[in-house]
């Protein structure tokens, strides 16, 4: 029988032996994360982390050793949100446990944090548009300051900007865009059209046309 | 992090592993290198402690630690000649300063310094696949 073989029994077989498996990933996945997103933020050191999460310096450090410590939900509630991330825990079949284990690497896992989040941010800048995006079936789409003119008149738009780009240059062609489409054009309340707002690297904006 | 050492007569890191760590000792390193062979910064390993110094300091070796079944183990190993091979040359655990077997470090030393001498053969471990 090979080596494979005689774990895949025992863990078929015996309860303890699946609990050591599992707490074995875990213990090692989880600081990885950790490790890794903390790196990958605008604050790396550990002590920012630990100011952030209202935990010491030295508790971070043990989380990020293997095995060190051992998580529960409230202390990773905690890391998650001082991270900016969100954070599932589910249960799974053994084999989507060991395809997960087998894909992460440290080097790459870097979930966005809610404030690069284009998806929340577009639902916090645009109330009113997505109002009108749930009555008419409207498109969004990604353009430059220069295309705006060109795009379809009738589209909820949603431009990403270098962080540089002066507002003028976009809000003009857009407010011309949505007024001149023969229906009534609004701009969205603050804060969309008439207010860009930053996200990430970029200013966005967001306009929508009722019908 | 590609392989493990294999000496006829003398197996440090391999008879450690087989008979002395226990289910979740055994589990735990592997899950350990495994994300770690992916990480290029060995910096940034999991676990990574620096390097030994003291009489172990001229063979470069390398600490690993993890905390498992309530002990503190230690792994030790070297940087291969070829580039991305890590090679691991013993095992313990370790409390209140010491290390268990007590010549855990003397074995890492005396093959890190066959490996250097070319006197050893390479057991690759096939991280990827494991499970």
């Amino acid at each position: 029988m090979s080596e494979r073989s005689r774990v895949i029994s025992k863990l078929i077989k015996d309860r303890a032996s699946r609990e050591a498996y599992i707490g074995a990933k875990l213990k090692v996945l989880i600081p990885s994360q950790i490790r890794a997103l903390r790196l990958r933020s605008n604050t790396p050191r550990q002590e920012d982390l630990a100011n952030a999460a209202a935990m010491k310096q030295s508790r971070i450090s043990a989380m990020e050793t293997p095995g060190t410590v051992n998580f529960n939900l409230e202390t990773l509630v905690r890391i998650a949100s001082a991270l900016k991330v969100g954070l599932t825990v589910k249960f799974v079949s053994f084999s989507e446990m060991l395809e997960w284990e087998n894909g992460f690497s440290q080097d790459e896992f870097n979930p966005v944090t809610i404030d690069n989040d284009a998806e929340f941010a577009r639902q916090q800048m645009a109330p009113a548009a997505r109002r009108e995006s749930e009555i008419i079936d409207a498109e969004i789409v990604e353009a430059s300051a220069s295309e705006a003119g060109t795009l379809p008149k009738s589209l909820l738009m949603w431009l990403v900007m270098p962080q540089e780009t002066p507002a003028q240059a976009f809000l003009e062609p857009m407010q011309k865009l949505l007024e001149g489409g023969g229906r009534q054009a609004y701009i969205a309340p603050t804060p969309a059209c008439t207010e860009t707002q930053r996200i990430g690297g970029a200013y966005a904006a967001v306009c929508g046309n009722a019908r | 992090m590609d392989c493990t050492i294999l000496q006829s007569g003398s197996r440090p890191f391999e008879d450690w592993y087989q008979k002395e760590l226990s289910d979740d000792g055994r589990l735990t390193l592997d899950s350990l290198l495994k994300v770690n062979h992916k990480t290029k910064d060995h910096l940034q390993w999991m676990g990574f402690r620096g390097f030994l110094k003291g009489k172990a300091r001229e063979h470069r070796i390398w600490e690993l630690g993890y905390k498992a079944d309530g002990r503190q183990y230690r792994v030790f190993g070297i940087f291969g000649s070829v580039r991305k091979r890590a090679i691991v040359l013993a095992g313990c655990y370790h409390k209140m300063g010491n290390y268990y077997p007590p010549n855990a470090i003397n074995a890492a030393c005396e093959m890190a310094r066959k490996v250097k001498e070319g006197k050893v053969m390479f057991l690759e471990r096939k991280i990827k696949s494991d499970l």
